[in-house]
């Protein structure tokens, strides 16, 4: 009976913690701006999975680069392919290999760092040792070296972001892990007999979510310049594909005649990292304000 | 005499990173599609030449082997021929980095000097105008892609205005464009980390000290302040250099700007493994080097931490 009450006071107190930084976010403007131009973004892509105003993909030279009209809204490219619908479907390419990369980065590294810093002793050298390999390399190079060495595509581009994106989550994760096991509570909870992963996901894990929360915001507007940057080097994803970074690649031969088909999709590219940094820069107040120190913004 | 110990180990310390990132470049290498000999030899090769550069390079012994060979050849400062041009790596690298440096040397001085008096006054006057635009800039930096912000400024200066050359390296005036390009990249954290540094050091007891002494503001500002906020700052800095040689490559792209960078995209597109390998491990080495220098930089312009570190070694 006892227990249910204070079962049911700890879940309405969470209840109310979840109001509060709601409420926290929702005053930072720019942040819940960025919540619908994200939102904005993503309507597009994913109504692009069944309606694009053209095909993406045909090409029609007697159309090739006309300027925004009422109807090309963002005009046509080199060769006389709508832009919108070819913003549309390359948002899933961009976005969509962000979010998985990203993702996959968070979880891989997270795992890594929880294991590395509850651990400790030899577990912890390996991967430590492993961490500072990867973070001896400027994250771009790192990137890209691993675009050479996988070749083109889709999956590549996944493999060589995430792995990429892992070292810092592992470097945030442990020094929090480290923090957070020296305190009173965790010797408390190891005396009862609580065995390692009990600790790890009822007393650890809440602890690093904000930080990994914030981060990750952060990260998915990194990983979607890097991406485009990949894409516009010629790395990415080959083409007719038309990820938004590549249609950028493409499009600078006519920069001079044309500029309508590289400002678009950069403008779309700046749009959806910028979203990510706002809130980003929201959450990070309405979670934790201690949390500022560890996070790093590129 | 400390500083000298502190130094040799900070770079024992190191050994084992560079062995790693030697084996991931090599592993790297070899995971490339293709076979690098007939690579080398050419399609219309026959096969007993191809088998003589395969000997000739190494790739029939074991892996280990050539692993061992590969680092050996590294120590002993041979980064090997390139493919594409016959010549030794490591003179297309030096005969390329001086561009690299005064572009990488450019683009930071024109960052701090924006981002220092952005920060310190965004941080000694917060809601004000300068602190907005300051947060915008700062946005900028972590938001844009660099390569649209590079055709953006193209098209502004060198299409429409006809004020600044958009490529090549001739005179002093091609630098501008690149270098604001990747001034920018750096601006944004730089900016951020003086604000936040200085708001820090502002509210410490000796500052307050130093203002109920009733020194001047300015003083205060420049003897206490700033002097404390340098600290993360120089970091700051160190850690950027990963930033400096990654956003390199892509404005040295854009650009047509005869760096290292621009030279590691032509490699790429060369198929020479040799001169791919040979530039990340060069900037791996650069950036492994320089982030020492600002550890002991860090330790030595910070009294608490060098007694700590110097007592440690």
């Amino acid at each position: 009976m006892e227990d249910e009450l204070i079962l049911k006071k700890v879940s309405e107190a969470r209840r109310k913690q979840l109001t509060s930084m709601w409420v926290v976010f929702k005053s930072n403007r720019v942040a819940y701006a960025s919540l619908y131009v994200l939102a904005g973004i993503l309507l597009l892509v994913v109504i692009g999975f069944i309606y694009t105003p053209y095909n993406p993909y045909e090409f029609d030279l007697s159309k090739a680069r006309q300027p925004p009209s009422p109807q090309h809204l963002l005009g046509t490219d080199e060769l006389g392919r709508d832009i919108l619908s070819r913003l549309m479907v390359g948002g899933r390419y961009t976005v969509g290999i962000s979010f998985i990369s990203v993702l996959l980065g968070s979880l891989i590294g997270s795992i890594l760092g929880l294991i590395s810093g509850f651990f400790g002793g030899r577990v912890d050298t390996v991967i430590q040792r492993v961490v500072d390999v990867a973070l001896a390399f400027p994250t771009s190079l790192l990137a890209i070296a691993l675009m050479v060495s996988l070749g083109p595509g889709v999956l590549s581009l996944i493999m060589a972001i995430s792995i990429s994106t892992f070292p810092v989550y592992t470097r945030l994760v442990r020094g929090v892990v480290l923090q957070v096991i020296n305190e009173d509570y965790i010797a408390a909870v190891k005396l009862l007999g609580r065995s390692s992963w009990y600790i790890i996901f009822k007393h650890v894990l809440p602890n690093v979510s904000s930080p990994i929360i914030v981060q990750t915001s952060y990260y998915l507007g990194f990983s979607i310049l890097l991406a485009s940057a990949l894409g516009f080097l010629g790395l990415g994803i080959p083409p007719p594909t038309p990820e938004w970074g590549s249609m950028v690649g493409t499009g600078r031969v006519y920069l001079f005649s044309s500029p309508h088909i590289v400002v678009f999709p950069g403008l779309f590219i700046t749009a959806t990292a910028l979203s990510f940094n706002l809130i980003g820069d929201g959450l990070r107040d309405a979670l934790d304000p201690k949390s500022r120190m560890f996070l790093r913004r590129f | 005499m400390t500083l000298a110990r502190y130094l040799i180990r900070r770079v024992c310390h190191s050994i084992p990173t560079l062995i790693g990132a030697l084996l991931f470049i090599f592993i790297l290498v070899r995971v490339l599609p293709g076979d690098p000999a007939r690579l080398i030899a050419g399609p219309e090769a026959l096969e007993e030449d191809v088998q003589r550069i395969r000997e000739q390079l190494g790739l029939n012994k074991p892996i280990y082997i050539q692993f061992v060979d590969y680092v050996s050849t590294i120590l002993r400062g041979d980064f090997g021929r390139s493919i594409k041009f016959g010549t030794p790596v490591i003179n297309e690298i030096l005969f390329r980095l001086p561009y690299t440096i005064a572009l990488a040397l450019v683009a930071e001085v024109i960052a701090v000097s924006v981002a220092l008096p952005l920060g310190i006054l965004s941080a000694l006057k917060p809601n004000s105008k300068v602190s907005y635009i300051t947060s915008v800039i700062s946005l900028i930096g972590a938001s844009t892609p660099s390569f649209w912000i590079a055709l953006i400024l193209i098209y502004v200066f060198s299409v429409s205005l006809k004020l600044l050359p958009s490529s090549g390296a001739e005179s002093p005036r091609h630098i501008v464009l690149p270098a604001i390009t990747l001034s920018l990249l750096l601006m944004g954290n730089l900016t951020r980390i003086t604000r936040s540094s200085v708001i820090e050091v502002l509210s410490s007891n000796h500052v307050l000290t130093a203002v109920a002494k009733g020194l001047k503001d300015r003083v205060v500002i420049m003897r206490h302040v700033l002097k404390n906020a340098l600290i993360p700052i120089i970091t700051i800095m160190g850690l950027q250099v990963g930033n400096l040689l990654g956003g390199a490559i892509i404005t040295e792209t854009v650009f047509a700007w005869p760096g290292i960078g621009s030279l590691l995209i032509d490699a790429i597109f060369f198929r020479d493994y040799i001169l791919i390998q040979g530039i990340i491990l060069f900037m791996v080495l650069t950036f492994i080097i320089i982030n020492i220098v600002v550890d002991v930089i860090y330790a030595y312009v910070d009294p608490r931490i060098r007694d700590v570190l110097w007592r440690m070694s």
